[in-house]
């Protein structure tokens, strides 16, 4: 049966099987440029990451460490926060974080109720106040989120593939035509987006087959697949499956409504790392 | 888990003239702490077939989705794959009453 990932983000899931195609992203598409990014140009010297304790909240974590040491930092804490189930209370674990005196914190837990708690935790915890940067993939950044907490996530720095405020023709269309459909009080996410462009690519399959599905037939019409997406242009690598895009470093900046998403820099058409540097199960 | 949400495509049951109607799986979560990411992944689903009805070469969806959450410990894909196969009345058991989109079979395009 031919699959299309639209979200899991382990690095090695289109590993697993020859007819799994992915259009969502690998969680080291965002964590190991973000480890350099944050060391060359945030000065973050001594990192620390902070994950939910399930396989992509580990891969993330992994990912950015690497990028962070092979930069030149020093990873100073590793702290698995519970696990992706329950929330939990991530005050404990932020002051964990704090007693090893980082300069910033790498963090990946589920989006949507882990996020928001993490996001009370930083803030309650006054991390901020001792100049501990938080960083994380796009779920720290989204609009949803911003509308909610306020001024308080001014600063927050994110590496992602994705956010509504990107003003583009393709991303402006899809945004009023969400807004149009469920409401201008809901805004598209990642999650979103990859369940559109999983769409795009079952759609893409469905039309070069002419509706005679194969699990072989689907991927050789995904290898090498470009689309337009809302997030930009998007490749599937023919040599993994997985998808090519690229990678922007968002951060929070004061806006007239609320904190908007800024770009202030992009690495284009990032392949997964993981796959490429052959890392743990990406051999 | 939470974070997962996966499509699958097989072939349709129905056929009407050269128009064929392909089922595709949706396996997301419907319920529990990851039930509004689930009901994202919906909306970002039901958009995209609603704004492109040209984009399936002529033929139509039928969606049939499994609650990743609601699966009573089956493994996902044979969840998924029983469910498509039977035309969408193999697992009752992951059409929780608790979710907001229990019916396994969806509309048609």
């Amino acid at each position: 049966m031919p699959t299309v990932v639209m979200n899991a983000s382990s690095a090695h899931i289109p590993l697993l099987s020859p007819y799994i195609a992915r259009v969502s992203f690998s969680t080291w598409h965002a964590a190991y440029p973000m480890g350099r990014y944050a060391h060359d140009e945030l000065g973050c010297n001594r990192g620390a990451v902070g994950y939910s304790d399930y396989s992509p909240g580990v891969d993330s974590g992994h990912a950015f460490s690497t990028g962070l040491e092979e930069a030149g930092g020093t990873l100073v804490a590793d702290v698995p926060m519970g696990g992706s189930g329950e929330v939990p209370d991530f005050v404990p674990f932020l002051r964990r974080v704090i007693d090893a005196d980082p300069d910033c914190l790498w963090v990946f837990v589920p989006a949507g109720a882990h996020n928001a708690a993490l996001l009370d935790a930083y803030v309650e915890t006054g991390m901020r106040d001792r100049g501990i940067s938080l960083l994380g993939p796009g779920a720290l950044t989204q609009i949803a989120r911003l509308e909610q907490i306020g001024d308080e996530a001014v600063g927050l720095m994110s590496m992602h593939h994705y956010s509504a405020d990107y003003d583009t023709p393709a991303n402006s269309a899809f945004v009023e035509a969400w807004h149009r459909a469920y409401g201008s009080d809901t805004t598209p996410g990642f999650m979103a987006v990859g369940a559109w462009d999983g769409m795009a690519a079952i759609a893409h399959a469905i039309k070069e087959q002419d509706g005679n599905i194969t699990a072989e037939g689907t991927m050789a019409a995904l290898a090498g697949w470009t689309h337009e997406s809302p997030r930009g242009f998007i490749t599937i690598d023919p040599d993994t499956r997985d998808i090519i895009h690229d990678q922007h470093v968002h951060e929070v900046v004061p806006g007239d409504l609320r904190p908007t998403v800024k770009v202030v820099h992009t690495y284009p058409q990032v392949r997964d790392p993981c796959k490429a540097l052959r890392i743990g199960k990406c051999k | 888990m939470a974070a997962l949400s996966v499509a699958a495509a097989v072939v349709a049951a129905t056929q009407l003239g050269r128009a064929k109607t392909v089922r595709v799986g949706v396996a997301v979560t419907y319920s529990g702490v990851g039930a509004p990411l689930g009901a994202e992944v919906d909306r970002g689903i039901e958009l995209f077939i609603e704004q492109n009805p040209d984009a399936f070469g002529g033929h139509g969806v039928e969606l049939v989705r499994v609650d990743l959450q609601r699966t009573d410990g089956e493994a996902v894909p044979a969840a998924l794959h029983g469910l498509l196969k039977s035309g969408g009345g193999g697992l009752t058991s992951s059409q929780g009453s608790s979710s907001p989109r229990t019916p396994s079979r969806a509309r048609h395009w």
